[in-house]
């Protein structure tokens, strides 16, 4: 089972249910190449019956600190929503991952995303267990500012490298 | 002090209370299509928005996402090139902010790399030799004989954000020939 100290690699697949009639599938990376540094990829695309977003977003992360089975990191990188609505901007926040030992796995991110006159908060939320390299992971995902929400449930899988 | 093993038994609790708070969380899940996520986002930009609205820039991006003309290479592509576009005309203009009628209002960002050491670019003509108006320590588009000053106050009207006129009193300024330099042409000269 990784511990998430010094470099490594995964890979994901997500899906996100947002109510009955939206929901997101994607994927992602985190690739902590330096042991302190690493490159960071998300891509997800909602759906509702008529209507299609897609969100991207690409930066580089950064470990403040690390021990065997703890990483806090900050990271800055590049978003954008396209397809329904053409948005770009900077993100930053900061990540937190434990492995709790059991083969599980708690995941907490927090950030914000400034576009074009406007900031949304972004938080990533997740508990996996691990089965070998692959991490089964269930939890919360929300991208919202005051007037706007797409928060929902998250499930998928993540192969660790 | 706490250790690590302890910790990580309050991070496993911690992640059965989390569990526990997504069961019960479904009630503030994403509520309504995309579409009302949209209608928020352009509501709450338009909130936002300074003062001036500037209705192009806003249609433009509307246009862009409905028509699918600049998809998301171009977009990311569009915001590097406008950054770096930024940036190089801020620098550029930033070193003439000493000219009127920008004195003494350089960008803020101008600040961080000393707005004091801002030295103005020299003209040098094709014999090497630097331009007068670099050389002088004045605003531009004055003589050296010539200095601005105060003519009192003159009325203009403005639109407001909301449309309507408004009148302001704003200072008035002409040029003029300094004195000095207009008695010394008055004063007869001698001759040796």
């Amino acid at each position: 089972m990784p511990d998430g100290k010094r470099s490594f690699f995964n890979i994901e697949a997500a899906g996100l249910y947002l109510d009955r009639e939206t929901y997101g599938l994607g994927g992602g990376f985190q690739a902590r190449l330096l042991g302190w540094f690493g490159l960071i990829g998300e891509y997800r695309q909602y759906r509702d019956k008529s209507d299609k977003l897609t969100f991207t977003s690409f930066g580089a992360d950064f470990a403040l600190f690390q021990l065997g089975g703890f990483s806090w990191s900050a990271y800055v990188q590049y978003s954008a929503f396209s397809d329904l609505l053409a948005l770009s901007g900077a993100g930053y926040g900061t990540r937190l991952q434990m492995f709790l030992g059991g083969r599980t796995a708690l995941d907490f991110r927090i950030g914000k995303l400034s576009m074009t006159d406007i900031e949304f908060w972004d938080y990533d939320l997740r508990f996996g267990v691990f089965v070998n390299r692959v991490q089964v992971f269930v939890g919360y995902r929300a991208i919202e500012s005051a007037e706007a929400k797409l928060a929902g449930f998250q499930g998928g899988m993540q192969l660790w490298l | 002090m706490v250790s690590l093993p302890s910790f990580i038994r309050l991070g496993r609790h911690a992640a059965c209370q989390l569990i526990l708070q997504l069961a019960v969380a479904t009630t503030s899940l994403h509520a309504g299509t995309l579409k009302d996520f949209k209608k928020g986002v352009k509501k709450e930009q338009a909130n936002n928005q300074p003062a001036k609205n500037e209705p192009e820039e806003s249609s433009s991006t509307d246009g862009k996402s409905e028509s699918g003309e600049c998809g998301l290479g171009c977009a990311f592509f569009s915001a590097i090139f406008s950054a770096i576009g930024k940036a190089w005309i801020g620098y550029n203009t930033s070193i003439y902010y000493d000219d009127y009628p920008y004195a003494g209002k350089a960008p803020l960002w101008a600040t961080y790399r000393d707005a004091g050491k801002i030295t103005r670019r020299e003209k040098k003509s094709s014999s090497g030799r630097v331009s007068a108006d670099a050389d002088r320590n004045k605003p531009a588009g004055l003589a050296d004989d010539e200095e601005m000053y105060s003519d009192g106050t003159e009325t203009i009207y403005e639109f407001d954000t909301l449309g309507n006129m408004v009148q302001k009193q704003v200072p008035r300024y002409g040029i003029r020939k300094k004195k000095d330099t207009a008695q010394r042409r008055s004063s007869p000269t001698t001759c040796r």
